[in-house]
């Protein structure tokens, strides 16, 4: 008999600008996370960062490739202090992460996101956290800039 | 069911009220079966799709995996109702970290559809690619099956992909295989396939 699934767990809209969101307490209940974000800066253009359970070390790797309507580039690094999970700029983006197999203790966690800005570009990311613990927080940060009031983030648990 | 989860904050220990959480289960998408190896293995088969062919209009799969070639990363290959002729199309759209590059395999030379990455024994130890596949109106039987993909991992290998297939069959799928080209998918490797209505 299938199992029905995909279980809203946390939703957030921002009342005023702030620079980052943090699910806590997250269950191990499920297998995969799904984050949905739409929203906008009050100024500038970056990366979404992403953490798990607090962890700022070097733990993390992404690589992307980008689309900007003329060019197609891509990029990568390792032993960053976080991962990246979309861009987000002053006008609206959408981002949404699948992190994979968040609550699995035998593997490096890894996440897809698909981003998008009809002003700016279409991305995609893969990143990887270098570390077998399941996710128990997360958290979303915007470096030095603000998300705008408004900006929603969804968090769902797929169960497998 | 109500299930309030979570804490949720936004810097400063703001609450809001949009942070309550509720647990409604729609039915909508749910999940078929999960396969998770404890051992080696080559093939991955989901049967008995027909069954769900009046439920469901389309399937989802999502997985984690790798495989112990000699290699970091390799392609996840699909095949449907068991047909390993040359009736598939695939083109991809792949980032690697230094370049964008995109290609189309069709007709004599492809029998299977390109469905994802999978890690290799060469990548990171406890790497796992990921990626989650749509396959759209699998149970028609009047229109050719097209799949589409995002996958991709690092450690080892760096990638990011979107990928399309196309099977050339207008028959309803009643069984998903995934295969790499060498090697079997090894411990820890998951895959779960769900339905969608």
């Amino acid at each position: 008999m299938p199992t029905p699934t995909y279980t809203p767990l946390a939703n957030v809209t921002l009342g005023s600008a702030a620079t980052s969101v943090t699910f806590s307490s997250i269950p191990a209940t499920y297998r995969d996370l799904i984050v949905v974000h739409s929203g906008l800066l009050t100024s500038g253009g970056q990366e979404i960062r992403l953490r798990y359970n607090g962890d700022s070390g070097s733990s993390y790797s992404y690589v992307e490739m980008t689309g900007t309507g003329s060019s197609a580039t891509s990029s990568t690094s390792s032993s960053m202090t976080y991962a990246y999970g979309g861009l987000v700029y002053t006008t609206v983006a959408n981002s949404i992460v699948q992190i994979m197999d968040y609550s699995a203790t035998d593997k490096h966690k890894t996440g897809l996101t698909r981003s998008n800005n009809s002003a700016n570009n279409v991305v995609a990311f893969a990143h990887r956290w270098a570390n077998t613990a399941a996710i128990t927080s997360l958290e979303l940060s915007i470096g030095g800039n603000l998300w705008a009031a408004g900006a929603t983030f969804n968090l769902y648990g797929v169960i497998a | 069911m109500i299930r309030s989860m979570v804490r949720s904050t936004i810097n400063n220990e703001q609450w809001y009220k949009s942070m309550l959480a509720g647990n409604v289960i729609t039915g909508d998408y749910e999940l078929i079966q999960t396969q998770i190896l404890t051992g080696t293995q080559a093939e991955i088969v989901f049967s008995n799709l027909g069954n769900f062919s009046t439920t469901y209009k389309h399937l989802q799969l999502r997985f984690s995996g790798r495989a112990n070639g000699s290699y970091t990363e390799t392609a996840l290959r699909s095949r449907f109702n068991a047909d390993a002729g040359n009736n598939y199309v695939k083109h991809f759209l792949l980032g690697d970290g230094s370049t964008v590059s995109s290609a189309l395999f069709e007709g004599t030379s492809s029998s299977n559809a390109l469905t994802g990455l999978v890690s290799g024994s060469l990548a990171t130890t406890n790497s796992f690619f990921a990626g989650y596949v749509d396959l759209l109106d699998f149970a028609s039987t009047t229109k050719n099956k097209t799949t589409r993909a995002l996958s991709g991992g690092t450690g080892g290998a760096n990638r990011i992909d979107l990928h399309s297939g196309l099977w050339m069959n207008t028959n309803a799928v009643t069984s998903w295989t995934l295969l790499v080209a060498s090697g079997s998918f090894i411990a820890g490797s998951r895959f779960s396939l769900y339905g969608i209505r």
